[in-house]
């Protein structure tokens, strides 16, 4: 599999850019529905054991749960996330026994609901998949207790800690970033690096788990970011140059030429012609439909996608080792 | 026999008058402040005026005699602030104006960014603050139109209990009258509840309820409507024991009370009562409970339907479908309280109650002329646009441009991104502010210029917010049209890229062509506790929450860039506002 066949009928929107952030929209002219979201009406999550989530699919299409799902959840019950992606056939009920813990010091189960949509934090991506077939709910409280004491939080297995510590922030990456029609996807550049493509089965589908892929997955990582190294502009940002212009004509030229600039700059960062190495996952929730994960830990892409009679519906890429 | 007054300009010339002793100083009256000048008053002596005015001609000195309308005049909030010094100066303006924008935007209800309790108690300080500032420049400020009523509510709390620091009690009191004629009868009535709260009952409070509750046309109605509070709110001004003891006496027969428990009655309450005592004292007696020998149509209603709902028939909406949910649960039903009550449902109940109708088959004549711009566009946005809101909403704009002055040449920038849209609490709500105030400029300034940028319009009025944020280009093309003044109507989040528009400006600055811009956020509760700057330090940004807080918007800039003028007029819409009142 090449990176190009992800954007396969895809088409690029205008690049949105605030501070280190970048985001280039994936859109579909004619994107079908066929999944359901999790938020969804008719859709209702709860977990039966620690590390058991269960999803009950009311709805008349497949649920296509997103990898690495998380709910925090306000009542008295553990946190939980997926470790991969997962399909829910229509009217049934499919339970994830590798479901992993997030809130280590919490008893007591989610009960059937539907809860805020959110997403691991990027960091926390590469281990989650590394264990996505064991069967441990501790199996991520070791990654989350350094990330937290990377970040000067206290050293547990609870990823609310970041949430809750950096609330104001996450909440800003919402507010600078923008759905656009017929969006399904994004390409995610932080620091003027490319580090996380998704696309999803629908406009609708995106409108759903857009907030929770950049406010927790990508905006946390950019929090990350901005604790490590130190501010500057990225090279994939183009300011006007204010000196040397001379009139207005020649300002909305170089105005127009920043743009162009700026969206040149991260198209060509999208690996197009790199060869991306996945296994298929040997079990299938529906006919013609086939989940493929990367196949090395050590390639720098991980992720995962599924394919639908042999066409990219969903994927889900992110870098492991960005900077 | 005493000689004539003169108000004489403050300046060097006026001594060569005054040494003669040609003008005598009038003490008592301190200095006014008339068109950017102060003003002393001086008697001139029997005989003298000739000489006197000569003198002050030939130095080039101003004079005048007095007017009634100068009194209004006498205590320049200009005069105050001039002599403070610069640091002072700028924090007071600093405050002044974060006081003017929670006073218009903020609404009791916690932000994306701020918890409500720390929102209310900075609105608390900032009201303590301006208060303490100069008291009477806090209460003007309540006076102007688009200070919302919550903060006329914390303005009437404010000075109700500080009585001790009045300055000028008669024009306090025409104040204090004037905030209370504005305020909406449940707002009032919450207000009240905060006196109990705050333990607030001092004679200044009292005469500030009582002679209005009770001399109120509109008491019968309020007494079925708002009856718990009403009667909080009397045992809290008469005292438990006397609210308790005027019970006693109010349940008795009119004929069977005693020569004492008349004297009584009179002394607590008739006092007050202007007009109809018996009513009244009907009302008074039913809101503390008494429910028997009732004769008043609405009272009599409202303890029937208590056995029969159909006797209840008079009653408002709420009262009736409480009463029915109450005692009738199960023998009628919602429709039939909406079907009996539906003319004589509220403005703001017709226009929220179009869907309930609609579900329960009872239809609800709406004239939309009786509703404010934003929420005719939020109505549009939920029910469909149709011809009579298009020719409200125009009227609407034409009646707010009316008090408008603003430049020729105006350019507006329409930002109808998806971030627009709003919170999931109040949907849409940003783009309907951002849409009636486009109406506003549109008629407000002839030759204006509209660009908006992303959106999906549904016909030439109602735009859907939709898309990213690309405010840079739509400005330059306004720039271009010839626009000298841009007025940014956005939330002030830009994202291709963000900043893009700061870079414009600078570029237009270095020109020579840059405009004058002013951004109106709809939003509110981002970093800097009001709307997004797009451009912090070029551009001024205030929210706005309501097209009526436009001119507060208007004076917010001009106490930035010329207080001295902002003070000036400040008064004189005060003054206006108080002989209006």
């Amino acid at each position: 599999m090449q990176f190009q066949d992800i954007f396969q009928n895809l088409e690029f929107g205008p690049v949105q850019s605030a501070g280190w952030m970048q985001v280039l929209p994936l859109l579909s002219q004619n994107s079908e529905n066929g999944f359901s979201a999790p938020s969804d009406k008719g859709i209702l999550v709860s977990t039966l054991d620690y590390g058991v989530l269960m999803f009950e699919n009311n709805t008349d299409q497949p649920l296509l749960v997103p990898c690495h799902l998380a709910y925090v959840v306000k009542q008295r019950a553990q946190d939980h996330a997926m470790a991969h992606l997962g399909v829910v056939k229509a009217h049934q009920r499919q339970v994830y026994k590798t479901a992993m813990c997030i809130q280590q010091n919490q008893i007591g189960y989610i009960s059937p609901g539907q809860y805020e949509l959110r997403m691991l934090p990027l960091p926390l991506r590469p281990p989650a998949l590394a264990k996505q077939y064991e069967r441990d709910f501790k199996k991520l409280w070791g990654e989350i207790s350094s990330f937290n004491r990377s970040l000067g939080l206290q050293e547990m297995g609870h990823v609310e800690f970041f949430f809750h510590h950096f609330r104001r922030e996450l909440n800003q990456f919402i507010a600078e970033f923008e759905c656009i029609p017929k969006q399904v996807g994004a390409a995610v550049y932080i620091r003027g690096k490319l580090v996380g493509i998704e696309r999803t089965p629908s406009h609708h589908y995106w409108q759903q788990v857009w907030q929770a892929i950049l406010r927790d997955c990508y905006g946390s990582y950019t929090i990350y970011a901005s604790k490590k190294w130190t501010q500057k502009m990225p090279n994939t940002r183009f300011p006007i140059l204010v000196n040397n212009i001379a009139s207005i004509e020649e300002l909305e030229q170089k105005l127009q030429e920043a743009n162009q600039n700026e969206q040149k700059a991260v198209e060509n960062l999208l690996p197009m012609t790199e060869e991306l190495p996945t296994t298929q996952e040997p079990t299938s929730p529906l006919p013609k439909l086939q989940i493929y994960t990367t196949s090395s830990p050590q390639n720098s892409w991980q992720g995962q996608i599924l394919l639908q009679n042999n066409k990219i519906r969903y994927a889900s890429l992110f870098r492991k080792n960005t900077f | 026999m005493r000689g004539e007054f003169l108000f004489v300009e403050q300046r060097f010339g006026f001594e060569v008058a005054r040494g003669e002793l040609l003008l005598r100083p009038v003490a008592k009256v301190p200095p006014i402040y008339l068109q950017g000048k102060v003003y002393a008053l001086y008697e001139v002596p029997e005989g003298a005026w000739g000489q006197a005015v000569e003198r002050l001609e030939r130095g080039g000195v101003e004079y005048r005699r007095p007017r009634l309308e100068d009194l209004f005049e006498r205590r320049p909030l200009v005069e105050k602030f001039a002599r403070f010094r610069p640091l002072e100066r700028a924090v007071a303006m600093a405050k002044i104006s974060a006081f003017l924008e929670f006073a218009s935007t903020f609404t009791g209800s916690g932000t994306f960014y701020h918890s409500q309790q720390a929102l209310c108690r900075l609105e608390e300080r900032l009201h303590s603050f301006v208060c303490q500032l100069d008291r009477r420049m806090y209460y003007l400020l309540l006076l102007l139109d688009g200070v919302s009523d919550r903060a006329r509510g914390m303005g009437i709390l404010q000075l109700l209990s500080t009585g001790k620091e009045v300055v000028e009690p008669e024009e306090e009191k025409q104040v204090l009258g004037a905030l209370r004629a504005s305020l909406p009868p449940q707002r009032l009535f919450k207000l009240y509840l905060e006196f109990i709260k705050l333990r607030i009952n001092n004679r200044r409070a009292r005469s500030w309820i009582l002679p209005f509750l009770l001399n109120s046309p509109q008491l019968e109605l309020w007494a079925v409507k708002y009856r718990k509070k009403l009667r909080k709110a009397l045992q809290h001004t008469l005292g438990k024991r006397r609210a308790s003891i005027l019970r006693s006496i109010l349940a008795k027969p009119a004929k069977e009370r005693s020569e004492k428990e008349n004297k009584i009655l009179q002394q607590w309450l008739g006092k007050f009562i202007q007009n109809s005592p018996q009513r009244t004292l009907e009302i008074v007696g039913f809101l503390l409970g008494v429910e028997n020998g009732l004769t008043l149509t609405l009272l009599k209603s409202y303890h029937e339907a208590k056995k029969n709902l159909k006797r209840g028939q008079l009653l408002p909406y709420e009262t009736l479908e409480g009463l029915r949910s109450t005692y009738h649960a199960k023998r009628f039903s919602r429709q039939e309280v909406l079907e009996w009550t539906k003319n004589r449902l509220t403005k703001g109940q017709k226009l929220a109650m179009q869907r309930t109708g609609e579900k329960e088959g009872v239809e609800i004549q709406v004239n939309f002329y009786d509703y404010d711009p934003v929420r005719l566009y939020l109505y549009a946005f939920e029910r469909g646009w149709n011809g009579e809101i298009e020719r409200a909403l125009q009227q609407k704009a034409r009646q707010f441009a009316a008090q408008l002055d603003l430049p020729p040449n105006l350019g507006i920038l329409l930002d109808a991104s998806q971030s627009m849209a709003g919170s999931q609490q109040q949907p849409l709500r940003p783009m309907a502010i951002a849409l009636a105030l486009r109406d506003i400029l549109l008629a407000s300034s002839k030759n204006a210029a509209l660009i908006t940028c992303g959106g999906l319009p549904e016909n030439p009025y109602l735009i859907r917010p939709q898309g990213a944020t690309n405010l840079a280009a739509g400005f330059l093309q306004l720039v271009k049209k010839g626009a000298q003044s841009i007025i940014i109507l956005s939330d002030g989040y830009e994202n291709q890229p963000a900043g893009r528009l700061e870079e414009v400006l600078r570029a237009l600055e270095k020109l020579g062509q840059a405009p004058k811009v002013l951004q109106l956020s709809p939003t509110v509760g981002t970093e800097n506790e009001g709307g997004r700057n797009l451009a912090p330090g070029r551009i001024f940004a205030t929210s706005l929450f309501r097209p009526e807080s436009l001119p507060l918007a208007m004076f917010r800039i001009t106490l930035e860039n010329e207080p001295e003028r902002a003070l000036q007029w400040l008064e004189q819409q005060a003054r206006s506002r108080l002989l209006k009142a």
